[in-house]
């Protein structure tokens, strides 16, 4: 799969059109993305994983004879005319994979340091819409997590995402809802995930349990990775009313890269328990990288995504 | 008051703040500057890692010792120091005696004088002694000699100014040694004008006896160099005015120059006076033609600004006068004929010349005489009337010149005054009867006043009256024929002289008056004539005989910087017969005199002007300079330093904080360099702010170029921003309302530096006067008189009808100001704009011309109402418009297209006569006076018809 990173990705900002292109501007580099799905859900929709039996599809599957019940609009003159019998052409039953995507949104998210370029919240909103934009192009149906609209593979549900990335969606949960997901489907997880472990692993315990093949993805600002502050600092809790006074901070650095890497470490495992993959991502970096990693996992083409498994 | 070395503190309490700088020390050390917050999403591993209470941090050392020079220099600023004070009071309580020099001397450098006083009276203020002021000249009113508080002097001490007169200090040492003679302490203090009248050392003697010889005597006195020149006599020295001047300082050779100044102000000439090093006394001569020497009025030495440097010119020293009467009466009728028409053509251009009054009743020669008259030409005239006759016999006897001509009347029969006793009939010569040939001229004696004339060759006498021969008549013969018959004869009576031409003053007898030798004849005559005034004397001699009009009242008086003002209110007339003898007095102030049409100087000038450096002082009297600068106030530095300083700290504040770095990365990068690039602009503006050039061209050929390339309205910079501001709102205003309502369109405004910039440009000039306006530098006089003759005009403004309106003299700041501006200024005459004038129909039709006030006049140059008169290159249009009213004020509109100001008293009606007159004064100064020609448009339109 040969493309090029064209383009430096531009940082979404608070409109959904803008929004919406950064992203597609962002997916442009990659061809269209089918999802390598193991197990395809049941589900009446139409799609491109062909099930091996008649259904609603468009390659064909068998000629059956007509019995009552059947259209008649459904019947194929040129085969009857070839017999005494009247028949019917059935086409293979296809139906999509659905994809459903969480981006985080939480205050903390908003967060950025001076050595990145944004906060991380416009980095997953962009990372997410990316990948459905990839992924409608190929016609698999998308579907946000947590939102009103049911998942979609029009290309013009791009528009509904983007609206409801930027201005619906709930903005004070840390972790994604524990919303009922069908079978069989795939999920893409965007966010810090800097919760304490234990709810962390209940709420991806309640998503995992049905049967749900995960993609996490750790947006962090460098800063939050490096704590690369001096002196005398005051640092606040986001949501909330802790503050703290730290007389020299670079005497920290090391114990809190410690803590940091354990977090994550811990964080990776516990994916990895649930047969999920994890990646993580730097907003200092190009979103490219990010994409690329979770493009590889989703089309089971790890050749492009592999190597960047584990800390994008 | 707190003396500290060169400081002085006049708020020294102020300073117990400075106890508190320990208190603002110990807070601050203990209040650290805020750290930067950072909002941090993964707090809760920091949580985890820090779990002691931080310690509070302690502020940098530098910091506070920043706030506490902050602090400790608002303290000081409060406390007022101030630096170079130089003559503190003494401290004493007793009463404080300051005897003031309110000479001319002293009116060069009479602020710092009263500058010095005030300080004295401040001083004495605060110790709260009582004080008494006293000035050294003379005085018509009673003195207060007895000290008082301050408060209630103030007055009597604001209105001090210096007068044209000399000190009269024996007088009040006088007066003060019955005042104060028996006090039991006072302190002197005598701010002298630094010259010595010959009585300086006793009068500091007698100071120093005051209190029963325990006065504490201070004498202040400026330098001998800083003394002006003064004119110590002025007269004539063959046939010019010879300017004798005095100095008191003799060390080192100064040169001077005497200026001979016409009444309106026009400098005719600049002579120098060079005192050689090691003299007191200069002489300069005045060398001007007689024509231009009439016109003088003054004579100043140029540099010195006191009324000692200024000799005023009256009628005795100007023009001479000749009073020409005829025995016919033909002079209107038929001119040409007249005898008179060939006298007065020769006599016109140096000589003022009066006719007498044609009327039945009078020949009215007792008027001319009475008017003064330096030479009476009688033509024609046989026998006077027995009055005149009294009259003109006096006159001449008192110094008058009486020159008559032949003519058939005189040859018929004659009065007793004549040089000679003549013959009856005369002779005729060359006619068909006579035996002789017309007789030419012979040269002139050596006695006689017209010796060195050329004689021409043409000259012919054909007819001429006959002297009876006589033991006299060879030395009372002027000028012969060449047969050696008297032609001119003359004879003195009394101090005065007789002359009589035996020839006609028409060509009828003779062709001399058609000769250049005519014209120098009669102008020798008049030369060796007196001068109008010195006929005073007689006139008043002759006040009772002709009940003429009374003393000679003041008219214009010199004040101690030798400007001419109005006599004040308790200023005298002088009765006629002491006009001659008058000194300045206080009653008679310096100045010009008049009664009638005859005007007299009093001048300080004269034989008892004893000028000279203040000598030595006898001994126990403490002397002292007046300062060079006033106290200079540390307070606003200090102040300013304290701003800096907490400047620095703010920044230093952030920059602890962590926030400056972020910022000026970002935002504050663009905004500190543009605030750094005004910062480098402001420095350099308070450099030359207009000499920056743009492009190729110099800033002076872009500033001709803005100005010529489009018309526009310009206004003189005053240096204050807010009239600037004003005016240029003003003229934006009106060039819109111009654009709106005519076909002239004017660009945006341009503002002038009255001393820098070229103004010739502009063909109207719009110039607010501010109240402190300073005069102008001789550079500057000489631009605006080149502006105004080449047919510029200039719109004062002095924007003080308010002033007027509130009840306050109309002599206000802002006229003082226009005056000195005006100083030197060739300005003619001016009136109030008449009706019919072309500013009233220039292109709207105005009555009256309101600007913001409504209600001020209008001036403008009178015009001349007599036929020929010179009105030079300016098409009639006057070079100088004044008005009062705030005419910018009134046009001023803002960037919106609003009136800036209202109008008093008000209305739309007032703003738009407003504009209307701006427009009027543009068109008029831009389309001249054709307008004024539309009188004739019947007349014209009546030749189109035909």
């Amino acid at each position: 799969m040969a493309f090029s990173i064209t383009g430096q990705s531009a940082t979404p900002h608070g409109r959904p059109e803008a929004v919406r292109e950064a992203a597609e501007q962002a997916a442009s580099a990659f061809p269209a993305l089918l999802v390598e799905a193991e197990r395809i859900a049941q589900t009446v929709a139409h799609g491109i994983h062909g099930r091996r039996r008649s259904g609603v599809g468009e390659t064909f599957w068998q000629y059956k004879q007509y019995s009552f019940g059947d259209s008649a609009g459904a019947i194929d003159w040129r085969r009857s005319a070839r017999s005494d019998d009247v028949y019917i052409r059935e086409n293979e039953w296809e139906a999509a994979n659905t994809v459903w995507m969480w981006a985080c949104l939480h205050p903390c998210m908003e967060f950025k340091s001076h050595l990145s370029d944004g906060p991380k919240k416009d980095r997953a909103i962009l990372i997410t819409l990316a990948l459905a934009h990839l992924l409608l192009q190929a016609g698999e149906r998308v579907g946000i997590m947590g939102s009103p609209n049911p998942p979609s593979h029009h290309r013009a549900a791009m528009r509904r995402f983007a609206h409801y990335l930027v201005n619906d969606a709930p903005e004070n949960e840390p972790l994604p809802p524990s919303v009922r997901i069908p079978r069989f489907s795939t999920m893409v997880l965007a966010g810090d995930f800097l919760s304490p472990l234990e709810e962390i692993a209940d709420r991806f315990g309640e998503l995992a349990g049905r049967d749900i093949q995960g993609h996490v993805v750790q947006i962090l600002d460098p800063a939050e990775e490096t704590l690369p502050y001096e002196g005398r600092k005051e640092f606040a809790e986001i949501s909330g009313p802790l503050k703290l006074t730290i007389g020299k901070v670079e005497g920290l650095r090391g114990e809190y890269h410690q803590k940091v890497e354990e977090h994550r470490r811990e964080l990776s495992a516990m994916c990895r328990r649930l047969g999920w993959t994890f990646a993580v991502h730097h907003t200092d970096a190009s979103p490219h990288h990010a994409l690329l990693s979770l493009f590889g996992r989703l089309s089971g083409d790890f050749s492009t995504g592999r190597a960047g498994a584990v800390g994008v | 008051m707190l003396q500290a070395g060169a400081i002085a503190f006049l708020n020294p309490w102020a300073l117990a703040a400075l106890v508190s700088l320990p208190i603002i020390w110990w807070l601050l050390r203990f209040t650290p500057p805020k750290p930067e917050r950072i909002d941090f999403p993964p707090f809760r591993f920091l949580l985890e890692l820090v779990s002691r209470e931080e310690t509070p941090h302690k502020t940098p050392w530098w910091l506070i010792a920043l706030r506490l020079l902050a602090a400790g220099a608002v303290i000081v600023a409060l406390a007022q120091p101030v630096l170079n004070k130089t003559l503190p009071a003494s401290g004493g309580n007793g009463p404080l005696l300051i005897v003031l020099d309110d000479s001319w001397a002293a009116a060069k450098d009479w602020q710092r004088r009263i500058e010095t006083l005030d300080e004295l009276i401040e001083a004495a203020e605060r110790d709260g002694r009582l004080v008494s002021v006293q000035t050294t000249t003379p005085r018509t009113a009673p003195r207060s000699l007895e000290p008082r508080r301050v408060r209630e002097i103030k007055t009597q001490v604001a209105a001090i100014a210096s007068q044209s007169l000399t000190p009269d200090r024996p007088a009040l040492a006088e007066l003060l040694k019955r005042a104060f003679g028996e006090a039991d302490a006072l302190e002197v203090v005598w701010l002298s004008d630094g010259a010595d009248y010959g009585n300086a050392s006793r009068f500091a003697g007698a100071l120093t006896e005051l209190a029963g010889g325990k006065a504490a005597v201070r004498v202040v006195q400026p330098p001998a160099v800083e003394l002006s020149p003064v004119i110590s006599t002025v007269e004539f020295e063959r046939g010019q005015l010879a300017v004798s001047a005095v100095r008191a300082d003799d060390r080192a050779e100064l040169v001077q120059q005497i200026a001979a100044v016409a009444t309106n102000g026009r400098e005719l000439g600049l002579f120098p006076l060079t005192f050689k090093a090691g003299e007191a006394e200069a002489k300069a001569v005045v060398e001007l033609p007689a024509v231009l020497r009439n016109e003088a009025a003054r004579l100043s030495v140029s540099d010195a600004r006191s009324a000692g440097g200024v000799f005023l010119l009256d009628d005795s020293w100007r023009r001479k006068s000749v009073g020409l009467v005829s025995g016919k009466s033909l002079y209107f009728a038929q001119p040409l004929l007249s005898p008179l028409y060939y006298v007065s053509r020769a006599l016109e251009p140096f000589t003022e010349l009066k006719r007498a009054p044609i009327d039945e009743d009078d020949t009215g020669i007792r008027s001319l005489i009475d008017g003064g008259l330096s030479m009476l030409v009688l033509a024609d005239v046989g026998q006077l009337l027995d009055t005149d006759q009294r009259a003109v016999e006096q006159w001449v006897e008192k110094g008058g010149t009486l020159v008559r001509f032949a003519g058939p009347r005189l040859a018929a029969r004659q009065d007793e005054l004549v040089p000679v006793k003549l013959r009856r009939g005369g002779r005729a010569l060359g006619g068909a009867l006579s035996w002789g040939s017309p007789q030419p001229l012979s040269t002139f004696d050596e006695g006689s006043p017209f010796h060195g004339l050329k004689v021409p060759a043409d000259v012919a006498i054909v007819r001429q009256v006959l002297a009876e021969p006589s033991v006299e008549l060879n030395q009372r013969t002027w000028a012969r024929l060449a047969d050696s018959t008297p032609l001119v004869t003359a004879r003195k009576v009394g101090a005065g002289t007789v002359v009589l031409f035996h020839v006609t003053a028409s060509p009828q007898w003779s062709n001399l008056p058609l000769s250049g030798l005519f014209v120098e004849m009669l102008r020798r005559l008049v030369n060796r004539s007196q001068g109008v005034g010195e006929t005073a004397e007689s006139a008043a001699a002759q006040q009772t005989n002709f009940n003429a009009t009374g003393a000679f009242a003041p008219v214009r008086v010199l004040n101690g910087a030798g400007e001419l003002t109005g006599p004040p209110p308790d200023a005298a007339p002088v009765p006629a017969n002491a006009i001659r003898s008058a000194k300045p007095a206080p009653e008679h102030l310096p100045g010009l005199y008049r009664r009638g049409g005859n005007t007299h100087a009093i001048n300080l000038a004269g034989e008892d002007l004893k000028f000279a450096a203040l000598g030595s002082l006898p001994s126990g009297v403490a002397t002292a300079g007046y300062q060079k600068s006033p106290a200079v106030s540390l307070k606003p530095w200090l102040l300013a330093a304290a701003f800096v300083l907490l400047l620095i700290d703010a920044v230093a504040s952030l920059w602890l904080a962590g926030r400056l770095a972020r910022r000026i990365t970002t935002s504050a990068m663009p905004a500190a360099s543009v605030a750094f690039a005004v910062g480098l602009g402001m420095l350099s503006f308070s450099g030359d702010a207009t000499a920056q050039s743009a492009g190729d061209l110099s800033s002076k050929d872009r500033i001709a170029m803005e100005a010529t390339l489009d018309t526009r309205l310009a206004y003189v910079i005053t240096g204050d921003t807010r009239l600037d501001e004003v005016s240029r709102a003003g003229l934006f205003g009106l060039s819109q309302y111009i654009r709106r309502k005519t076909s002239l369109e004017p660009e945006r405004p341009i503002g002038v530096d009255i001393e820098k910039d070229e103004i010739v440009f502009f063909p109207l000039l719009y110039w607010p006067i501010h109240r402190d306006a300073q005069a102008l530098s001789e550079q500057g006089r000489a631009k605006i008189t080149a502006f105004l003759k080449s047919g510029g005009t200039i719109f004062f403004d002095t924007r003080d009808h308010q002033d007027a309106l509130a009840g306050v003299t109309s002599d206000g700041p802002s006229r003082r100001a226009l005056r000195r501006i005006m100083q030197g200024l060739d300005i003619p005459p001016l009136e109030t704009v008449p009706p019919g004038h072309v500013l009233t129909k220039a292109f709207y039709l105005l009555n009256h011309f309101p600007g913001r006030w409504a209600g001020g006049k209008l001036w403008v140059e009178a015009v001349e109402r007599l036929e020929g008169g010179t009105t030079s290159n300016t098409d009639g249009v006057s070079s100088v418009i004044i008005g009062a009213n705030d005419y910018a004020s009134a046009w001023a509109i803002g960037p919106e297209g609003r009136p800036l100001y209202p109008t008093v008293p008000g209305g739309t009606r007032q703003r738009e006569l407003a504009y209307r007159t701006g427009v009027n004064v543009i068109m008029y100064s831009l389309t001249g006076n054709y307008k004024a020609d539309q009188v004739h448009v019947p007349s014209i339109l009546e030749r189109l018809g035909q």
